[in-house]
């Protein structure tokens, strides 16, 4: 090299350092522009719309739980929002109830996408196009929540409200000093050697020993709650029958079956007999009719009725006493003896007559003709 | 009224007359490029201002680029640490050296280093009537000296610009690596996160645009040098000036014309 005269060594240094610059330029363009050159990574891209992308941008990084996974490559506006593409780490899998969100990387700003990949089974496919949650304005709502604010607070209920807020303030003193006293139930409660504390206390350690007791297969709720096949098996088999039960029922078999269901002719026949008695009781319930007339209150009917009854009482305790013809027809033997022979002679006469009649009629038609 | 008049209708003249000949200067050297593959003697002169230029102003790069970048941190790491966020040290470095401070670090340093020398040769040069030479030749003067410095400039100004940045960012991660408790892999990655791509370019654009604009103007200076020794160090400093005043006001122009509000 000290051969060389100088103007060539300045030449190789000079050629030195800008085939340098221009080799680390090369790099450094290479490495912003988002692509691995020395590592490359099949990386996976995905397509995503979203109604508002704020200020999200070429490059910005994509995030799954705070780890760069990717980065965003291109975006175009649609009609309907923004369709964003960009490529990722394809050990990451997006399942059906993923969340992609336009975030913002801090609150001095910065943008990128964060990804929530999901957890249910189905993985979702690399082509479809995805659907992101745009980013919510913080200013904007902010704003909005302060104007709601200013808007629904008048300066005299906001007094109120301070007023309200400083005897609440004195009222929790108050309250706070009862209870570092020990009165009252809270008080005592948070007393250190108060008899509530102690039931409470108690009461605990009773629950325990029930609980513990629940969890043993003593009892039949401790059966119950501890899986004792035999109940279990019983209860099953109980609910079996009864949906068999139901089944026949809704089927219309049985009697009772056949009683609910719609066209079984003994349903039908039940109808008519209902109908027939709604007849019967409606014929009842009118006082035209003799019954109905006896049925309804204040009926003259039903006086007569009334009357006639206590004649006939009258008539039947006069009988009974042997009083009267009737009375003494029953009760003494000479009438009904006499009777009889009234009876024969009676009858003794009829036959004479019968006997005569044909000479009387004879003799009355020979003398008739003089 | 009239003398004043007349003084600063003049000083209009001559500004838009120096103005007028910087271009015509800058378009006369970008187009006889050919010369530099073609001729061995500017060819030579080539390759010598490209040392001039890159490596001579080397050292001055790294330093003022190291430290800049180091106070840059510093500064940014005290006030982002109030609100926990050190590593925003990375992307703001990024932001500021790639976008502004990388290419106007550049071109102070050209100004200050190239430009002076180039005004300063030039002038000497016309002092001692060797462009007038020239021209008695029938050798264009801007074709044959300016050539080879405008190109050695256009071609090492966003290289050096470029290693500008490079030398910051490190600057940078050392103060946040030794200060502000920030790795230095973390760092560099919070800055190649934080460049866009079009950051980078205009940046290199923005530094290839002042290089000219410094050899333009610092060889019109250096042509239009009068009066003697004295002439040659008022043209050094004019040289300088002028170029500051370039890169300040046409660094804005270019990154209104990059970046819409």
């Amino acid at each position: 090299m000290s051969h060389q005269p100088k103007g060539y060594i300045q030449e190789v240094l000079t050629g030195i350092f800008v085939l340098a610059v221009v080799l680390l330029l090369g790099y450094f363009t290479i490495v912003i522009s988002g692509t691995n050159f020395l590592n490359p990574t099949k990386e996976v891209e995905y397509q995503v719309t979203f109604e508002n992308v704020g200020a999200l941008k070429v490059q910005d990084p994509v995030f799954v739980r705070g780890l760069k996974v990717g980065s965003v490559q291109k975006m175009a506006l649609r009609s309907d929002g923004v369709i964003v593409t960009f490529r990722m780490n394809p050990d990451v899998q997006l399942k059906e109830d993923y969340t992609l969100t336009v975030a913002q990387t801090s609150l001095l700003g910065g943008t990128c996408l964060d990804l929530q990949p999901g957890v249910m089974e189905t993985v979702v496919d690399a082509k479809s196009v995805l659907v992101g949650k745009s980013p919510g304005n913080l200013v904007a709502d902010l704003n909005d929540l302060v104007n709601e604010l200013r808007d629904s607070f008048d300066p005299t209920d906001l007094h109120e409200t301070i007023a309200n807020a400083r005897v609440f303030s004195q009222e929790l003193a108050v309250l706070t000093q009862r209870l570092n006293r020990g009165e009252g139930i809270v008080g005592e409660l948070l007393a250190p050697q108060s008899n509530v504390a102690k039931d409470v206390r108690a009461t605990i350690a009773n629950l325990r020993k029930a609980t513990e007791q629940l969890n043993t297969t003593d009892n039949l709720v401790g059966q119950l709650l501890n899986e004792d096949r035999t109940i279990y098996d019983d209860l099953c088999a109980t609910v079996e029958n009864t949906r068999a039960i139901t089944t026949n029922l809704r089927e219309g078999k049985g009697a009772l079956g056949g009683l609910l269901s719609d066209d079984h002719a003994i349903s039908k026949d039940l109808e008519a007999t209902l109908a027939n008695i709604h007849q019967f009781t409606d014929k009842l319930n009118n006082e035209d009719s003799v019954l109905g007339q006896m049925l309804a209150n204040d009926s003259a009917f039903m006086e007569d009725l009334g009357n006639t009854a206590a004649n006939l009482s009258a008539i039947t305790s006069h009988v009974a006493e042997g009083k009267g013809t009737i009375g003494k027809f029953v009760y003494e033997d000479t009438i009904a003896v006499e009777t009889e022979a009234v009876i024969k002679d009676v009858r003794q006469i009829i036959d004479n007559l019968r006997d005569t009649a044909p000479v009387t009629t004879f003799t009355s038609i020979f003398f008739g003709g003089f | 009224m009239i003398l004043t008049r007349e003084v600063c209708g003049s000083m209009v003249q001559r500004g838009l007359a120096a103005m007028g000949r910087t271009v015509f200067i800058i378009v006369i050297a970008l187009l006889s490029a050919p010369l530099i593959l073609f001729r061995r003697d500017i060819r030579a002169d080539f390759s010598r201002q490209m040392y001039v230029v890159g490596i001579g102003t080397l050292p001055v790069s790294t330093v003022v680029a190291l430290f800049t970048g180091m106070i840059l941190s510093l500064q940014l790491g005290i006030a982002f640490r109030q609100l926990s966020q050190e590593l925003m040290v990375a992307s703001t470095l990024a932001y500021a050296m790639l976008r502004e401070m990388g290419p106007f670090m550049m071109g102070i340093i050209l100004a200050s280093c190239v430009g002076s020398s180039m005004a300063a040769q030039l002038g000497a040069m016309k002092i001692n009537e060797e462009i007038t030479a020239l021209e008695m030749m029938s050798v264009n003067p801007v074709r044959y000296l300016v050539t080879a410095r405008m190109w050695a400039m256009l071609i090492m100004a966003p290289l050096i610009s470029f290693y500008t940045c490079v030398i910051a960012f490190m600057g940078g991660a050392l103060v946040a690596y030794t200060q502000l408790d920030v790795p230095f892999l973390q760092f560099m990655q919070g800055v190649i996160d934080a460049s866009q791509t079009k950051d980078l370019w205009v940046g290199l654009i923005k530094a290839t645009f002042f290089g000219v604009m410094i050899c333009g103007i610092s060889c019109n200076v250096g042509f239009g040098t009068s009066n003697g020794a004295v002439g040659v160090g008022a043209s050094t400093r004019r040289a300088v000036i002028y170029s500051f005043l370039a890169i300040l006001i046409g660094g804005y122009f270019v990154t209104r014309c990059c970046y819409a509000l």
